[in-house]
């Protein structure tokens, strides 16, 4: 389900069948880095979007956390929005990220994270820039349907 | 220079009634376009998209075919990719499948994990037999759509999925 207003509608109606939250994880620097973190930005969010429309009837894309590169308590904020959605009945709960600073920090997140190096899609032609994105895709598709069959046992 | 063919009356009269004729015209030219133009429109080809797929080349084991349209989303025009499980049924129909579960929307594949002659959505396990028609027991209450197919130049187009018929 995308953050919308119909969709987080059928997600109210639907709660018991949609147990996983996709939470992109973006970094937003305004000086020197812009471009890198519009970069990733970019990259995370396409992503995102082809993975929810593998499993839209199971997942919940969220507004995507973006925290400033050089605040101290990043970690923490994050930790609140894992915790807000363990909360509000999430069993699966991913961060996707393209900054490999949350790489080891899956158990203070308790949370799955998914880093992805990003790769700068600039000038890319479209049908390039997709399948690119559709070969990340399929691999971290794996990842996910092997998390819920470890929870299903 | 006695005989005059045309009075100076009579060339006043010709040449206001040419120019206020010119005017009316522009007038009234754009409000007839406007007017016919429905009509000019005509049928956008039954909203059929292309594909990479030769028709010729579809046997009685689904594959799955991408292809890619822009579409306009309030004012942000995008390319859509959409995809469709396609092969031949028995009389050499070609049945083109939509891969959306019609449960709550996930991708279907065709034989995933290990479902033999099925198509299995990984989000809760729904099951669809070949021709769309959903498993009893899982949690899919209607069968895949079927989008309509045609063929132009040897390659597959689809058009927009409908409920399906064929089950």
């Amino acid at each position: 389900m995308n953050w919308n207003g119909k969709e987080t509608a059928l997600f109210q109606q639907q709660k018991e069948y949609i147990d996983t939250a996709m939470v992109p994880l973006v970094p937003a620097d305004f000086g020197a880095g812009m471009i890198q973190s519009a970069e990733q930005y970019e990259f995370v969010q396409l992503l995102v979007v082809f993975l929810e429309r593998q499993f839209k009837g199971r997942v919940l894309t969220t507004p995507p956390h973006a925290y400033l590169t050089d605040s101290p308590n990043r970690l923490a904020e994050a930790k609140k929005w894992s915790e807000k959605l363990r909360g509000a009945g999430f069993k699966h709960v991913f961060f996707f990220t393209a900054d490999s600073a949350w790489r080891d920090k899956e158990e203070e997140l308790n949370a799955s994270v998914i880093w992805i190096p990003s790769v700068p899609l600039g000038d890319m032609d479209d049908s390039i820039k997709y399948s690119i994105i559709e070969n990340q895709a399929k691999q971290i598709v794996n990842i996910i349907v092997q998390k819920w069959q470890g929870y299903a046992e | 220079m006695s005989k005059q063919p045309v009075s100076r009356r009579q060339f006043l009269n010709y040449t206001l009634t040419g120019v206020g004729g010119f005017m009316a015209a522009g007038m009234l030219m754009p409000m007839v376009r406007f007017a016919v133009d429905p009509v000019l429109k005509g049928e956008a080809a039954g909203d059929f998209h292309p594909t990479q797929q030769k028709v010729a080349d579809l046997t009685d084991v689904p594959v799955r075919v991408d292809f890619s349209y822009e579409q306009t989303d309030a004012w942000y025009t995008s390319e859509v990719t959409s995809t469709a499980w396609v092969y031949k049924n028995d009389k050499g129909e070609v049945i083109a499948l939509s891969p959306i579960c019609k449960h709550l929307g996930c991708t279907v594949s065709w034989e995933g994990n290990e479902h033999k002659n099925q198509f299995f959505c990984p989000c809760h396990n729904g099951l669809y037999e070949k021709n769309g028609k959903n498993v009893p027991g899982t949690p899919p209450l209607k069968p895949l759509d079927v989008y309509p197919t045609a063929e132009k130049d040897g390659l597959l187009q689809l058009g927009k999925p409908q409920a399906n018929n064929i089950v």
